[in-house]
């Protein structure tokens, strides 16, 4: 058995679950999350690379999600993309009936173009700083600003006001409150 | 609940849910395949700066010449023209500008189009009513699973029984290309959607561009899918696989195959980007090396590429035609943009620009059909520091000229408060500077949105006493020349 046999089944059998959820979190439904998943091993599993463990093939496993979520969204055609910038520019809704409840929050969720969904699982799930979310997706720290801002606009009570501070040092001397 | 706990909670729920879910033998069947053929590709070849493409089965010059492409079910070889969508349009069989209405299609060779969700949609560009969703499903009648490309949703407006706009240009037959390559199961229904709004190509009004906006009054929209299965798809497949990322004709990336006169440029700019991807950066969602000569110099953006059979186990191509949505559009988006000038304060972009001016966070440096950016490895920029503009196009009809003045004037800009992330917060002038073109003043288009660099030097920078700004935009003030088949025009940026 080769090497990447191993790993692939223990991953497989053992961690399949993980890494469709972590799948369908990207994607946002079951369906799609299954064939990111597959594209991704296939992607991982059919190169020859250095894979230490089954744990180090699982970390590659879920960058390649992200990475594969990214480059479709980015390769969907003009009228979807055209559909995600007018989303991003559309006014936030109101939140003044806040968002109290997991379906609602999903169904927000749900809403936010691929490319602004994948940067909200890094960054408030995987927990990674907007730094890494741009290392990790081969972005400007400004576009995922920017996508975390298209965020905020339908999720802002949900997203830590002060959580990106630290990745957008501004002089206190600048800053001006409005 | 915050975002990251809902997050958390969510994967642990679906976690649990998919705790009796095991990979299929579809996955490792694919790896299999893959390893198969990228061993076969490459084996007893002296590679010498190949990319990813090569490795992954484009045909090497002075190959053996492989059997004929174009047989469901067997491996081939394909000449593929990477930039030309024409076969994925779902447009390109529809009643042209004036003919009568599409007729309504059944199932067409296994393939029906439903519609789902509101069969009405009114618009109303001065709300915010300005897109309607419309939703389809594709449902597969076949007793087999062919391998297709599926299309997003194209619409054909029709008023007064006749056809008078499109969503999508005639010229530049731009295919709305869905991710959709994939295995279709017997009786599997899968979701497309399209959008409407403003964009659409008007019949009656060429002479304006390709891309205008439909008047007031009420239309049938008839949608349209164009299910795909060709030795091209497989092609695309393979390519796909090999993490070749583009999709024919219409892509950000479609110029990034090796020997792309812009793949160095590009491979360049996101290395970093690509070299997260591992020691090999084979993963990388770009080729990671550009050959130097491409195939044929001539048609840089066509290769011959391995396919396998599987992924063509056979030939269909159904332009699918659904029931007309009734489409009201209250106000034309020409009334509501005179109306939202009108409401608008005067120009926000007294020339030039001086240090610590606020300007409107919406204020991009782009028009419709191109977008300028100042790209360095060093924020903020100094005197005689290199950089390069980088011009993205879009809407393009082929071939379309851009033509820059040697120098132009660009604005570096601090969000004022970013802390917000808001999409309104203003920016603030933190850096003014002169840009010299160095080499080219002149680009020619193609293909819709290309990305080009063009070489360029800051020639005076004022920093506007600030030494540490926090540069997140800018704004390049400058007119360009813009050519193709309507003739030429000025483009000012930012736009006016």
């Amino acid at each position: 058995m080769a090497a990447w046999q191993g790993f692939y089944e223990e991953l497989a059998t053992t961690r399949y679950p993980a890494l469709l959820a972590y799948a369908t979190l990207l994607t946002g439904d079951r369906a799609s999350g299954e064939d990111l998943l597959h594209d991704a091993l296939v992607r991982v599993f059919s190169r020859a690379r250095r894979l230490e463990s089954a744990h180090h093939a699982e970390a590659y496993v879920r960058r390649t999600l992200a990475n594969l979520n990214m480059d479709r969204a980015r390769s969907r055609s003009y009228a979807a993309r055209a559909a995600q910038r007018a989303a991003s520019q559309a006014p936030a809704p109101d939140h003044a009936a806040g968002i109290d409840d997991r379906a609602t929050m999903a169904s927000a969720l749900a809403k936010l173009p691929q490319q602004v969904r994948t940067c909200v699982v890094l960054r408030y799930y995987d927990d990674l700083t907007v730094t890494e979310v741009a290392e990790r997706l081969g972005l400007a720290t400004g576009t995922v600003k920017r996508y975390l801002s298209d965020a905020r606009g339908l999720l802002g009570e949900y997203i830590d006001p002060h959580a990106d501070a630290e990745t957008a040092p501004v002089l206190a001397t600048e800053r001006k409150r409005r | 609940m915050n975002l990251s706990d809902f997050l958390t909670s969510e994967a642990d729920a679906l976690e649990r849910e998919f705790r009796d879910v095991t990979a299929t033998d579809r996955t490792p069947r694919s790896i299999r395949r893959v390893r198969a053929v990228r061993h076969g590709a490459t084996a007893g070849v002296s590679v010498v700066a190949m990319g990813a493409l090569v490795a992954g089965g484009v045909r090497l010059a002075g190959w053996e010449q492989e059997e004929p492409a174009g047989v469901p079910g067997e491996d081939g070889i394909i000449t593929l023209d990477m930039a030309d969508p024409s076969g994925f349009d779902p447009l390109a069989t529809v009643p042209a500008c004036g003919d009568l209405a599409p007729e309504v299609t059944g199932e067409i060779e296994g393939f029906t189009y439903i519609n789902r969700g509101a069969q009405t949609v009114a618009m109303n560009p001065i709300t915010s009513d300005r897109r309607g969703t419309v939703a389809g499903s594709v449902q597969s009648t076949r007793a087999d699973a062919p391998t297709v490309s599926v299309s997003d949703i194209a619409f054909v407006w029709v008023q007064d029984g006749t056809v008078v706009a499109y969503s999508v240009s005639p010229y530049a037959r731009v295919p709305q290309l869905n991710y959709g390559l994939r295995e279709v199961a017997p009786g599997e229904r899968f979701n497309v959607s399209g959008t409407l709004w403003s964009r659409t190509f008007r019949c009656d009004s060429p002479a304006n561009g390709p891309w205008t906006t439909v008047g007031a009054g009420t239309y049938e929209v008839y949608p349209v899918v164009r299910v795909v299965g060709s030795a091209d798809v497989a092609a695309w497949m393979a390519l796909d696989r090999d993490g070749f990322v583009s999709t024919p004709g219409n892509n950000a990336w479609s110029e990034l195959y090796p020997g792309s006169p812009y793949c160095v440029e590009e491979i360049a700019g996101r290395l970093d980007g690509v070299e997260y991807q591992g020691e090999d950066g084979e993963a990388a969602p770009l080729p990671s090396e550009c050959s130097a000569e491409p195939d044929d110099p001539a048609r840089p953006n066509v290769r011959d590429v391995n396919y396998l059979g599987s992924d063509f186990p056979a030939a269909v191509d159904a332009t699918l035609v659904g029931e007309p949505i009734e489409v009201t559009v209250n106000t034309s988006w020409q009334e509501a943009a005179d109306r939202r000038a009108d409401a608008s304060p005067p120009h926000p972009f007294p020339a030039p620009l001086q240090c610590g001016v606020e300007v409107p966070a919406l204020a991009r440096d782009s028009s419709d059909r191109l977008t300028l950016f100042v790209q360095s490895d060093v924020f903020p920029p100094s005197t005689g520091q290199a950089v390069q503009v980088r011009l993205n196009s879009s809407y393009v009809v082929s071939p379309t000229v851009a033509t820059l003045p040697e120098e132009f004037e660009a604005y570096f800009l601090e969000r004022i408060d970013d802390r917000d992330y808001s999409t309104t917060d203003p920016y603030r002038v933190v850096g003014r500077g002169t840009v010299h073109l160095t080499e080219d003043h002149e680009v020619t288009f193609t293909h819709n949105d290309t990305s080009v660099a063009l070489p360029g030097a800051i020639t005076a920078y004022d920093d506007c006493g600030i030494p540490e700004p926090n540069i997140s935009n800018w704004v390049i003030e400058t007119t360009v020349l813009w050519t193709d088949v309507n003739g030429t025009v000025e483009i000012e940026y930012p736009p006016r």
